[in-house]
C-alpha cells in the first residue's frame, strides 16, 4: 500500500531533485540548489535519509522484524543497489561513447573518469565491477551499496547493544578522520570520493535519529532549545559559504582532517553543519505542508520512489551535460533540461507507483 | 529465485576479484627485443621536441636539494599509461624521474577527480595542501571545464586565484593543460579553454606540460610527410606520452636557472641536483651525458 505522504519522502524528494540539478554543472539553476549557502549538500541528506528509512526494515522496538527475514531484506536491498549500479554505469559509458562519436569529441571518452573504460577496458571492467573504479557523478551508489552491507551489523547491534551503536559508528569515524584512512581506488589510482568509513556516521545517525529511545529519543525531546543553537550554526557558516570566507587549512592544528572542510572525509564541522541544518529544517515542514501541499505531494512521490528516480536521475544529468555542450547553455536550454528531466522523474515515480498497484 | 540471483551475483563479484588479483600478479610486460626504442618510444621524443616552457620549480628544486626528496600533488583527472600497464601512470613519472635525477625519492600523491570542475578542484586542493605537504602540485585541468562549458574568464580567474595561493604556501604547479584532439582544434569552447589555460601560464610564470602542441606539431609533421596519424593513434601517443613530457618539464622546471632561458634540445642536461639519464638522455643530450 502506497505511504502517506510524510516528511521523510519529501525531503528525499528535495534531495533527489537537487542532486540531478547539481549533477549538470554550471546550468542556471545549480545556483538555487542549497549547496551554495549551506557546507553540506544533498548527497549528506541522502543518506542521512536512507539510515532513516533503515527503521521500516528493522521495526519497532516491541515487534521487531526476526533477524533472519532482516538479513535477507537488508542483503537483497544491497544487491538491488548493486544491480542499479551497474546498469546505470552501462548505459553511462554508452552514453559517452555515443556522444563521442555523434558530437566528433573524442573527449567524452575521457570525461568523468571513463578513460580508463575505453582505454584500459580489461583492468578497468573488473574494477567497475568491484566498484572499485567509479564514474563521477555516479559514485553515491557505490556508497549506499556499502552501507546496506554493513546495514544488518548497524540493525543487529542496535539490537542486542543498543547504546555501544552510536559511540562504535563516532570511533571509526574518528579513527578514520586522525590516521586518513580511506577506501582506494583501482585501476586508477585514487580513493573513493565518498569515504564509506566516515559517511557510514550519516547513516548511522540517521538511523539513530529515528528511533523513539537513545539519542532519537533524546533529539525529539529536546528540539526546541536543540533549534536555537542549531540556527546560528546554519546561518553563520550560510554566510561564510556564500561569500567563501574560510579559514586557511594550513595553519589548522593536528590531525588536521578534524578541522578542515572536505566532503570525501565528511569532516566535522560539515557535519555539525548538516546536523544543525536538519534541526533547523525539521521545523519547517509542517509549514510546508499547509503552504505548498502540491509540492509537497509532488516531491513525496519521489522520495517514495527514489532507487528509480535517483537511476534515472543520474543518467538524465549526464545526457544534460551532454546536450549543453551540444547545443549550448543558457537559460533557455537549462529551463528545457531541468524541466523535462524533473517531468520525466516524475514519470517514473508515478509508473513506478502504478506498476505496484498493478501488482 | 532470489536466493539464486544472490548466488550468482556472489560467485561474480569473487570471479572478478580473483582476476583482478591474478591479473596484478601477471609479470611485468616485457619490452620489445633487442633494445630499439618502439614506435611509440620515438613518437613520443619527436612529439617532446616542441612545447616545454622553461621556468623554475624553486619550491621543488629546494626540497630535492634540501631532502632529496620530493612530494608531488597530483590533482585533476588521473592521466591514463598504457604502455606500462604493471604501473599506474603517476607510478611511472616516479619511475622516470627517479632514473633521471639519481639519489632522489619522489612520491606522488595522486587526490585527482575526473570530472571535477576547476572551481571545485581549486577548494579541494587548499585542504589537499593542508595534509599532504607538497612541494609541488601537479593539475590537470581544463577537460571537465571545456566540457560543462565553464566561462574562460571564470575558469582564468579561478586558476590565478588559486597559483597565487599555491606559491603564496611555497607550493609550485605545474599545470597540465588540455590534449589535442584533430576533431577539436576549430572548436571555440575548447580553444577558449586552452587559451585560459596559456594565459594563466604566462601571467603567473609558471609551467605548463605542452603536450597539445607536442601532440599538434607530432600531426602536422607527420602530415606533411604523407604520414598522417589515425586520431586513435594521436591519443595514444597523447596517453602514452604523458609521463614522458611531466617528467621531461620537472626536469626542466628543477634544474632551470634565472635568467638562463634553455635551449628546448638540452633538456636532457644534468644540473645541480644530479645526472640526467632519462629514456630520452642519449638522444638528446649526447654531448653532456658524454
Amino acid at each position: 500500500m502506497q505511504r502517506q505522504v510524510n516528511a521523510v519522502d519529501f525531503w528525499r524528494g528535495y534531495a533527489l531533485i537537487a542532486i540531478f540539478i547539481n549533477h549538470i554543472p554550471q546550468n542556471v539553476y545549480e545556483h538555487f540548489t542549497h549547496k551554495n549557502i549551506s557546507l553540506s549538500d544533498s548527497a549528506e541528506l541522502f543518506v542521512f535519509l536512507a539510515g532513516w528509512s533503515l527503521r521500516h526494515v528493522v521495526g519497532p522496538p516491541e515487534d521487531p522484524r526476526p533477524t533472519g527475514d532482516l538479513l535477507y531484506r537488508l542483503f537483497g536491498r544491497a544487491i538491488t543497489l548493486y544491480v542499479a549500479q551497474m546498469a546505470i554505469a552501462l548505459l553511462a559509458i554508452a552514453m559517452l561513447a555515443a556522444a563521442a562519436l555523434l558530437l566528433v569529441n573524442p573527449l567524452f571518452l575521457e570525461w568523468h573518469n571513463a578513460a580508463a573504460i575505453f582505454y584500459d577496458p580489461v583492468r578497468a571492467h573488473i574494477g567497475l565491477v568491484l566498484m572499485s573504479h567509479q564514474l563521477g557523478y555516479f559514485n553515491i551508489l557505490p556508497l549506499y551499496v556499502v552501507l546496506l552491507m554493513i546495514a544488518p551489523s548497524v540493525a543487529i547491534i542496535h539490537r542486542y547493544a543498543p547504546s555501544l551503536l552510536l559511540p562504535l559508528s563516532v570511533a571509526i569515524y574518528l579513527v578514520s578522520l586522525v590516521f586518513g584512512l580511506t577506501v582506494p581506488t583501482w585501476p586508477v589510482e585514487g580513493q573513493w570520493f565518498f569515504n564509506p568509513l566516515c559517511w557510514q556516521l550519516i547513516f548511522v545517525l540517521g538511523f539513530s535519529m529515528s528511533r523513539e529511545r537513545g539519542p532519537g529519543g533524546w533529539a525529539k525531546r529536546n528540539i526546541g532549545w536543540l533549534r536555537l543553537v542549531a540556527a546560528p550554526i546554519v546561518v553563520v557558516l550560510g554566510i561564510m559559504s556564500w561569500f567563501n570566507l574560510w579559514w586557511d587549512p594550513t595553519i589548522v592544528p593536528e590531525p588536521k582532517l578534524l578541522f578542515l572542510i572536505g566532503k570525501t572525509f565528511v569532516t566535522p564541522i560539515r557535519l555539525i553543519q548538516f546536523l544543525a541544518l536538519i534541526a533547523v529544517m525539521s521545523a519547517a515542514y509542517p509549514y510546508i505542508v499547509q503552504v505548498l501541499p502540491n509540492l509537497v505531494r509532488f516531491l513525496s512521490l519521489l522520495g517514495r520512489n527514489s532507487l528509480p528516480v535517483f537511476c534515472v536521475g543520474s543518467v538524465l544529468s549526464l545526457a544534460g551535460q551532454i546536450v549543453r555542450f551540444a547545443y549550448g547553455g543558457g537559460l533557455l536550454v537549462d529551463t528545457l533540461l531541468v524541466g523535462s528531466g524533473i517531468a520525466v522523474l516524475s514519470l517514473v515515480a508515478w509508473l513506478s507507483e502504478w506498476r505496484s498497484r498493478k501488482d | 529465485m532470489r536466493i539464486s540471483v544472490l548466488v550468482a551475483c556472489c560467485l561474480a563479484y569473487l570471479g572478478a576479484m580473483t582476476a583482478a588479483i591474478a591479473q596484478q600478479q601477471q609479470p611485468p610486460e616485457q619490452p620489445p627485443s633487442g633494445g630499439a626504442p618502439s614506435t611509440l618510444q620515438r613518437l613520443c621524443s619527436e612529439a617532446a621536441e616542441v612545447g616545454f616552457g622553461q621556468v623554475q620549480l624553486p619550491h621543488a628544486a629546494k626540497a630535492l636539494r634540501d631532502r632529496k626528496r620530493l612530494r608531488v600533488l597530483a590533482m585533476g583527472a588521473t592521466p591514463l599509461t598504457l604502455r606500462d600497464q604493471t604501473l599506474g601512470h603517476y607510478a611511472l613519472v616516479v619511475k622516470m624521474i627517479e632514473n633521471t635525477v639519481k639519489g632522489v625519492d619522489v612520491e606522488i600523491i595522486d587526490r585527482g577527480v575526473s570530472g571535477e570542475l576547476a572551481r571545485d578542484g581549486a577548494g579541494r586542493i587548499k585542504t589537499e595542501v593542508a595534509l599532504v605537504y607538497p612541494d609541488l602540485v601537479f593539475w590537470q585541468v581544463g577537460v571537465a571545464d571545456a566540457l560543462a562549458l565553464t566561462p574562460a574568464n571564470e575558469l582564468k580567474e579561478t586558476l590565478t586565484r588559486t597559483v597565487r595561493w599555491l606559491r603564496a604556501h611555497n607550493v609550485d604547479v605545474v599545470l597540465i593543460g588540455l590534449r589535442y584532439q584533430r576533431a577539436l582544434a576549430g572548436n571555440e569552447a575548447f580553444q577558449r579553454i586552452r587559451k585560459a589555460i596559456r594565459d594563466v601560464v604566462r601571467e603567473e610564470g609558471i609551467l605548463r606540460i605542452g603536450h597539445y602542441e607536442s601532440i599538434e606539431a607530432l600531426d602536422r609533421a607527420r602530415r606533411q610527410q604523407d604520414e598522417p596519424p589515425s586520431e586513435s593513434d594521436l591519443t595514444d601517443v597523447g596517453s602514452n606520452c604523458l609521463a614522458d613530457f611531466l617528467s621531461r618539464t620537472l626536469a626542466v622546471g628543477l634544474f632551470a636557472k634565472p635568467g638562463n632561458a634553455q635551449d628546448k634540445k638540452s633538456l636532457g642536461v644534468g644540473g645541480e641536483g644530479g645526472a640526467m639519464q632519462g629514456p630520452w638522455a642519449p638522444d638528446k643530450a649526447p654531448d653532456k651525458q658524454k
